[in-house]
């Protein structure tokens, strides 16, 4: 029973009626501010104290992290403070503790009146509770903005011990940190496949090999191995492609195969060094770096192979680019003045401007789902962690303090 | 020595007297020739007098016919005057015209300018917002934008451009009978354009797509022959051995 409960989390949505007049309540409030004010109030209790992870606080945190809300962490319901801070919302809930189950209910709800807007019923085990709470995260902001948060995202990274590196998953917030490769080599750059797997760089042939894993469980499988280098591979959901650098024909190009690594076809034909390839959103262009010109700089191609077009100008090298999830802008890893640090570029050539403006080498950039933050990695506080970065260049934050922890790949899944 | 003076006195008287009637025979002759002379020169005066009596009547005539000639000539002057200040008149006014006609020439000139750089402007603002569109993988936006270019600025370089990049969108969007049609439009209207060779490759991979790899392989010859060594011809190349 409680492996079962572990392994399915039930969610329960308790109310989704709106009132067609709530709606245009909300529609007409989010189009008038930039930031939605919230209060976030602490939940009560029917039975039990919830020991770690307090859903709230967890909410509030997503919600902070967001940057979309005047957040207020409220200790009770306190309708004249609410008043006087302009706060029209508010969230609060009950739960009821059984040893490791516990029931769970979340409410939107008018701050002054505190009439019930949306609610939602959550029941699972006590361990899942983060999980609980980053789901009812992002449905209220699904609510208030129309769009997934970024609060169940997870993201992929490398975690060196010496000489050897494994991939290791995490929460968006750092949180629930899990390793996923039990290696004693080197692996390198993994991305994302769905919700159930990934692909990365591993030398466990002794060269570099694309291999595929289960999220879960499972060994490590190759998905393109060859006598050659394959490396860098980027998986793209809408066409079930990878692209991948290979150096299969004397020098490194950019491959194309389907998502069960049949139908290989080269993309590019230089003589220069092609790699690190990544998928536009709409899984139709591909960016990449080539030294074609003599220099490392960020090109674009369709997934044919066509139309390729250089864009960016500046900087004598360029590595790791990162297509934004709403498809206008690239973030990619530029070196000026002899400093690595996060670039950005708009997707027609125009508005290179600077992210990271922070001691230390910041490179490998990887977009949250929603594209409100930067994932990257930074010896900043000297040893090598990640941090997020909102696109102008705010909100910097840690999300590991391991000191070895490189190459994120943020996903929705 | 009283008689001796008294003759030596009468002797000079006689010689004097002697002297004398001789000068005066001469002086009456002289006389007579003056007065012949103041004679001869009356007359001359009198003719002078004539002569200069006609002279002033002519004098008088003369300028009386020069007053009547100034008179004339000052009636002319006048006329040339006022028809001078009448031409100038004129041309103040064909100026003033000139001016107004070279000022309307100029707004024009200006405006058109104004008028057609706005244009190109505009032109190339659309482009590049359906451009980046297109980066942005918004296909059917960036289709609309497109084809309004073609629409609105035919003739340009960027209609031309926007007809193959329409065929591109159609493609993205997976639509291939629409962007078959589209690349052999670009084919068919700008065969020496500069993106022929995309469209060769493009029309091609419609082809393959469409499982017609007969015309697949004969538009992708067309593209080897038209583009070799290209990048489209590469990839051709590599799609029609398998690669």
């Amino acid at each position: 029973m409680r492996t079962a409960l572990r392994a399915g989390l039930i969610f329960l949505i308790l109310n989704v009626s709106f009132l067609s007049a709530d709606q245009i309540a909300l529609e007409a409030y989010v189009s008038s501010f930039d930031s939605i004010p919230l209060a976030v109030i602490p939940f009560s209790t029917g039975g039990g104290e919830i020991p770690l992870n307090l859903p709230w606080e967890v909410m509030a945190d997503d919600f902070e992290f967001s940057n979309r809300f005047l957040l207020l962490r409220a200790e009770q319901r306190d309708t004249a403070l609410f008043a006087a801070k302009n706060i029209m919302l508010c969230i609060d809930g009950e739960y009821a503790l059984t040893g490791e189950n516990i029931f769970m209910t979340c409410n939107i709800r008018n701050a002054l009146t505190n009439e019930l807007i949306y609610g939602k019923m959550y029941s699972g085990v006590l361990g899942d509770i983060r999980k609980m709470a980053h789901n009812f995260s992002n449905t209220a902001y699904e609510l208030f903005f129309g769009e997934r948060g970024p609060f169940e995202s997870r993201i992929l990274f490398i975690a060196d011990k010496g000489p050897v590196k494994n991939v290791f998953i995490m929460d968006y917030d750092g949180r629930n940190t899990r390793q996923l490769t039990h290696t004693s080599t080197i692996n390198l750059f993994p991305c994302f496949v769905d919700s159930t797997a990934f692909l990365w760089t591993s030398y466990l042939k002794g060269r570099p090999d694309i291999f595929t894993a289960s999220l879960v469980a499972g060994s490590p499988k190759a998905f393109i191995s060859s006598r050659f280098t394959d490396t860098s591979p980027a998986y793209s959901p809408i066409e079930d492609k990878v692209v991948f650098a290979s150096s299969r024909n004397d020098n490194l190009d950019i491959y194309i195969c389907d998502g069960n690594g049949k139908n290989l076809k080269q993309l590019t034909f230089n003589k220069a060094i092609d790699t690190s390839p990544c998928w536009s959103p709409a899984g139709y262009l591909i960016a990449f770096i080539s030294d074609r010109t003599g220099q490392p700089q960020i090109y674009l191609m369709d997934v044919e192979g066509a139309n390729v077009r250089r864009l960016t100008y500046e900087g004598g090298y360029q590595d790791s680019p990162a297509w934004s999830p709403k498809g206008d802008k690239i973030a990619y890893t530029s070196i000026r003045d002899g400093k690595l640090d996060i670039w950005m570029i708009n997707t027609d050539g125009s508005n290179c401007v600077k992210v990271t403006d922070i001691p230390g080498r910041n490179e490998y950039p990887s977009w949250s789902p929603d594209g409100s933050y930067i994932v990257f990695q930074s010896t900043f506080k000297n040893k090598c962690d990640l941090f997020a970065i909102r696109p102008d260049g705010t909100g910097l934050r840690g999300l590991s303090f391991t000191g070895n922890a490189k190459m994120p790949d943020w996903s929705a899944f | 020595m009283r008689a001796t003076t008294g003759s030596f006195l009468s002797f000079l008287l006689l010689v004097l007297f002697s002297a004398g009637c001789s000068h005066y025979k001469s002086l009456k002759q002289d006389l007579t020739v003056i007065k012949s002379e103041i004679d001869s020169m009356k007359v001359t005066l009198a003719e002078l007098d004539e002569r200069l009596s006609n002279q002033n009547e002519l004098t008088r005539l003369i300028r009386a016919d020069q007053q009547v000639r100034f008179k004339e000539l000052k009636e002319d002057m006048d006329v040339v005057a006022s028809n001078i200040t009448e031409s100038q008149i004129k041309l103040s006014k064909i100026d003033e015209k000139t001016q107004q006609l070279k000022k309307g020439w100029e707004e024009k000139t200006r405006v058109d300018s104004l008028h057609e750089a706005a244009r190109i402007a505009e032109m190339e603002s659309h482009y590049e917002v359906a451009r980046s569109d297109y980066s942005s993988g918004r296909y059917a936006i960036a289709l609309g934008g497109f084809q309004d270019i073609v629409k609105r600025f035919s003739g340009t370089g960027r209609a031309e451009q926007s007809t193959y990049w329409i065929g591109e969108c159609l493609y993205a969007q997976k639509k291939y009978t629409e962007a078959e049609e589209s690349f052999m439009d670009y084919i068919k209207h700008f065969p020496a354009g500069d993106k022929v060779c995309g469209a060769l490759l493009k029309l091609g991979l419609v082809y393959d797509k469409k499982k017609r790899v007969d015309a697949r392989d004969t538009v992708w010859e067309k593209l080897l022959q038209q583009c070799p060594g290209s990048e489209e011809a590469l990839l051709a190349q590599a799609r029609m051995k398998g690669k």
